[in-house]
């Protein structure tokens, strides 16, 4: 999705990165001749910018490494494993004196950054809760080898950080109350998480296997704001309180290249020095390591009813 | 001899292929949940895991499918329990698979097979020990070849080799057993041909136990061994339990004739009728406000369209036999215990969990 993301902005990459060779040759078909590299190091001299989408387990040192040898960096998410290694990148950044970004497709969804400025602007009011619910049955996002291989790539780490990511981006950091999960010894495939931003409650249930309505919804002073939290929603603005003073949004096709396309262009303009507030930055990347971790440690058991032969379903 | 005899845990792990299936997936929450065994995933692919990986189970990769990969897998387990199906479960991977549990010391190979195997048969009492003719319809003629290649793999290998013959299956997860039907049921009206003959289903959970007595029972168990769920019911039975989930009427009983001709129309034809596309953004708001003010179920069922069944599936529903349980009594010590009834409710509490409208 990113290579794609430069081929239609026009954009030569310096060098496609792989261990893999085959893997780099078929990305870099667009670009006859490009150069192909087992390791950064082999061509650190080439580039300045890095686009880092490599197994999450690699994202900390070899992101740690690139912004040493002072590379700009948008790393895929979730950035890092832990919240020491995402500190880390962080520090990292900051002693290089370089641009850290996470890659965050879903807040380059149109309506995300209208919703965004409207909440910004006031005209809802005070927020008085938040409910978001996400999932679908077969999400596509439990598979691939490289997802089950984590020790903890469960909903909430593959899918589920998307909508923290959001969350975070639209109320400020937040604080785990409570988080129950269907983990039977290693990943889970549903779970429920309470969460506060500052006095805002924030209920948000995820799954891998059952179907959710797939929408953030915010009850404010002024009524009820229901946004989709991905493209595959027929419309992505649902519901907006009557009668407030706001710029309509205006439905479009919002496919996931246009959200790849949006994304590059706000890390290049940040690597221009505009930080477009779309853009999320690595401390946003440590503030989302941290709420997963603090679910992960405080997760408390929800076994599905249908694991029980006999019970009687809820 | 397969350890574990007598209740107790086995030590040694099952490996179980097509995990990620509705069935396999099941009797890993089961086998894993329960503690009964260590559990060994085999993937064919990386999709779908979601519901086993809850459970610490070894994952491998079984992707290249032939012997040499099944054997290095498949060492020091003490029975495979194989739920392939799709197109790829050919003669050939029947024979890397047997050959792979040989090489590999398993002491058993369970493979769920399917009552369609039994398809050329259309009246009288089921028999294991007799050889079924080869089943009439692609799908049906392709499990029936795969049964037979483990089959006869296994022989050649001094192999055990057990294949369940399950009726339909159904339960949380299946597709055909209730996905399919309840959408079909909620966007069409299924048709059910008159003289169709009794339709034998059993619960998930019931196939789950009966692959692990196979894999556990005491003894050489080798060949076909059929079960069924408690009792058979009818076609418009089964579907018509789906209406009630839907809250309205979505079966149409038609003469014999009259849908013999409809499931020999053009296929495209056949497809345009089975899947009824959804409705439209503005039908749904009619039909939301019609559901408001007419009284539920007595919207006329005409104007959604048929559901058509395709010959093999017709041919498969006029089959009028009896599964006998004889043998997976005896030789398994296995019998049914969900009736429909009880199965029909889990079904349903899961259809609501798992999409919620």
């Amino acid at each position: 999705m990113h290579v794609g993301a430069l081929e239609r902005a026009g954009v030569t990459p310096a060098a496609l990165i792989d261990p893999d060779p085959r893997r780099s040759a078929l990305l870099g078909r667009p670009w006859p001749g490009v150069t192909i590299a087992p390791s950064p190091d082999l061509v650190v001299d080439d580039f300045d910018a890095a686009i880092v989408a490599l197994p999450d387990q690699l994202h900390a040192p070899v992101v740690i490494e690139l912004l040493q040898a002072g590379k700009d960096v948008l790393v895929e998410k979730p950035m890092a494993g832990t919240r020491a290694e995402a500190a880390a990148m962080v520090a990292a950044a900051a002693e290089a004196g370089r641009l850290l970004a996470v890659a965050q497709v879903r807040r380059h969804l149109a309506v995300k950054a209208w919703a965004f400025a409207l909440l910004r602007s006031g005209a809802l009011g005070a927020v008085l809760g938040v409910d978001a619910a996400q999932g679908g049955r077969d999400d596509w996002i439990a598979t691939g080898r490289g997802y089950v291989a984590q020790a903890a790539g469960g909903v909430i780490v593959c899918s589920g950080v998307h909508t923290l990511d959001l969350l975070t981006w639209w109320f400020g950091p937040l604080d785990v109350v409570s988080c129950r999960d269907d983990a039977r010894g290693w990943q889970e495939a549903n779970a429920t998480i309470e969460l506060l931003a500052g006095a805002i409650p924030i209920h948000f249930e995820l799954s891998r296997n059952r179907s959710r309505r797939n929408t953030i919804r915010v009850d404010t002073e002024r009524g009820l704001l229901e946004v989709a939290l991905d493209h595959y929603q027929p419309r992505q603005l649902l519901a907006v309180p009557d009668g407030v003073d706001v710029e309509p949004f205006v439905e479009v096709v919002d496919d996931l290249p246009g959200q790849f396309d949006r994304q590059l262009r706000a890390f290049t303009d940040a690597l221009d020095g505009r930080w477009p507030p779309s853009l999320a930055t690595g401390a946003d990347g440590v503030s989302i390591a941290r709420v997963v971790e603090d679910c992960l440690t405080c997760r408390t058991s929800d076994e599905p009813w249908w694991m029980a032969s006999a019970a009687t379903p809820s | 001899m397969v350890d574990g005899l007598g209740g107790n845990p086995l030590v040694r792990p099952v490996a179980v292929l097509g995990a990620t299936g509705a069935v396999g997936g099941r009797f890993v929450e089961i086998v894993a949940g329960e503690g009964r065994s260590p559990v060994r995933v085999l993937l064919h692919r990386w999709w779908h895991t979601a519901r086993v990986v809850r459970f610490p189970v070894d994952l491998r990769d079984a992707s290249a499918g032939d012997a040499d990969a099944f054997a290095g897998q498949l060492d020091g387990c003490v029975a495979a329990i194989s739920f392939v199906d799709g197109a790829d479960a050919d003669a050939a991977l029947a024979e890397s698979l047997v050959e792979g549990c040989a090489r590999a010391g398993v002491d058993r190979l369970v493979h769920l097979g399917c009552l369609g195997s039994f398809g050329a048969v259309t009246e009288g009492r089921l028999d294991e020990g007799s050889d079924p003719p080869r089943p009439a319809g692609r799908t049906a003629a392709r499990r029936w070849a795969f049964e037979q290649a483990l089959l006869r793999a296994g022989d050649r290998a001094g192999l055990p080799v057990v294949v369940v013959v399950a009726p339909l299956v159904y339960g949380p997860f299946t597709e055909q057993g209730a996905h399919v039907p309840h959408a079909e049921v909620e966007r069409g009206r299924v048709a059910i041909a008159r003289g169709s003959g009794p339709c034998h289903l059993v619960f998930v959970d019931d196939a789950v136990e009966a692959m692990w007595a196979a894999a556990t029972a005491p003894g050489h168990v080798h060949g076909r061994v059929l079960i069924n769920g408690p009792s058979s019911i009818t076609w418009p039975a089964f579907f018509g339990a789906f209406e009630s989930i839907v809250g309205r009427p979505g079966v149409v009983v038609l003469p014999d004739e009259e849908l013999a001709a409809l499931a020999q129309a053009d296929p495209a034809v056949r497809a345009e009728l089975r899947w009824p596309p959804p409705p439209s953004t503005g039908r749904r708001v009619v039909g939301a406000i019609a559901r408001r003010t007419v009284r539920r179920g007595s919207i006329p069922t005409r104007r959604r369209r048929l559901v058509v069944p395709d010959a093999d599936e017709l041919a498969a529903r006029a089959a009028r036999v009896e599964v006998p349980l004889d043998r997976a009594a005896a030789v398994l010590g296995w019998t049914p215990s969900v009736d429909f009834d009880e199965g029909m409710r889990r079904t349903e509490a899961y259809l609501r969990w798992a999409d919620p409208r």
